[in-house]
């Protein structure tokens, strides 16, 4: 199935680009997409979004279509979604 | 916002506070509301300067202010309650000197320090709305904390590069910071880039929300959480559930 990803905080300037469309599994959860992108894009937006044990960090955010929680929280992402990933930011 | 009624204006204030009477469901009413609000705005840097600015600029009764160190030259790209000359001393005496230069009725408590679990319960007790502006996770958390134990209201002001963040947390109602952030995210660095009117930008809604909070006016961000890119003028509003599981405003968190 086809996903519109948009990259916001950190992870956009990891990631090189705004957002992206990219194809997954069927049945895939946030957390299984964080693992592919880390996966697909290596390098800083990796090292951002796994943690040590090469697991996805639990402080990494997932939107899916407007509705936000952290990447570990179980949810089905279906074909068309739009899914935005949010690194914690406290700049002040 | 004590449980009294909300003190008269004077003639002064009403001269001063004039063009924001006209916003029409603010009035005097809501005037009076901010002349009787404590907020407290932790830090005042580059967001929370601008936060405490607009506050006092709006009449707010007094304002409980935490920032620790003295000014350095780094920054006074962004933290525009600093000067020049205040470089190598106090950030929080430089703060209460520009606060009390745009407003001389202001009521300001100073303290020389960040906030930290150890002193957050008592700071956030002093104050009716808190504003978090702070660089680091765990004073945001502590203060998130202190809020949804005290029933406080909180707005948090974040950015980062071009980008800022704005949500609100109404205890009991909404997603707390930690229903989100339980603990200090790795990722998160103490240095981050920033340009002063990133944000100033962020911090200017931020003491918006808490006027709409004190005032009863307009639909604060609670439950919602804004991203707002000033690279590409693009914004998003996302919702937030509250987690049940969350450490500080789950079922089972201590009280
Ligand atoms: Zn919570």
């Amino acid at each position: 199935m086809r996903l519109t990803i948009e990259y916001w905080n950190q992870a956009r300037s990891a990631a090189g680009c705004d957002g992206e469309t990219i194809e997954i599994e069927p049945g895939a959860a946030p957390v299984d997409l964080v693992r592919q992108l880390a996966t697909q894009h290596g390098g800083r937006l990796r090292s951002l979004l796994l943690g040590s044990n090469d697991q996805p960090r639990p402080s990494t955010m997932v939107s899916v279509n407007g509705e936000l929680a952290p990447c570990h929280v179980p949810r089905a992402l279906c074909d068309g979604d739009v899914v935005a990933l949010l690194l914690p930011i406290a700049g002040g | 916002m004590s449980a009294e009624e909300p003190p008269d204006l004077t003639d002064e204030e009403r001269a001063t506070y004039e063009w924001q009477m006209w916003v029409e469901d603010f009035g005097e009413a809501g005037q009076r509301r901010l002349k009787n609000a404590s907020v407290l705005v932790s830090r005042v840097g580059g967001v929370g300067g601008t936060a405490a600015y607009y506050l006092a600029a709006a009449g707010i009764g007094r304002l409980v202010l935490a920032h620790g160190g003295d000014v350095r030259p780094s920054d006074l790209n962004r933290q525009l309650l600093m000067t020049h000359a205040a470089i190598g001393t106090s950030r929080i005496a430089s703060a209460e000197k520009r606060l009390r230069e745009l407003n001389p009725r202001l009521d300001i408590v100073a303290v020389n320090d960040q906030v930290s679990d150890a002193n957050a319960s008592g700071l956030v007790a002093q104050c009716d709305v808190v504003v978090a502006c702070a660089p680091r996770f765990s004073e945001r958390l502590a203060m998130n904390r202190a809020a949804v134990q005290q029933g406080k209201p909180l707005v948090n002001c974040a950015m980062y590069d071009l980008q800022g963040e704005l949500t609100c947390v109404l205890p009991g109602r909404s997603a707390c910071l930690a229903c989100l952030t339980p603990e200090e995210p790795p990722t998160w660095k103490r240095e981050f880039p920033v340009f002063g009117a990133v944000a100033g930008m962020i911090g200017a809604m931020g003491a918006m929300e808490a006027i709409k909070l004190i005032a009863g006016i307009g639909q604060p961000l609670a439950g919602r959480l804004m991203m707002i890119d000033l690279r590409t003028m693009v914004t998003r509003t996302m919702t937030i559930a509250r987690d049940p599981q969350c450490p500080v405003c789950g079922v089972k968190a201590e009280r």
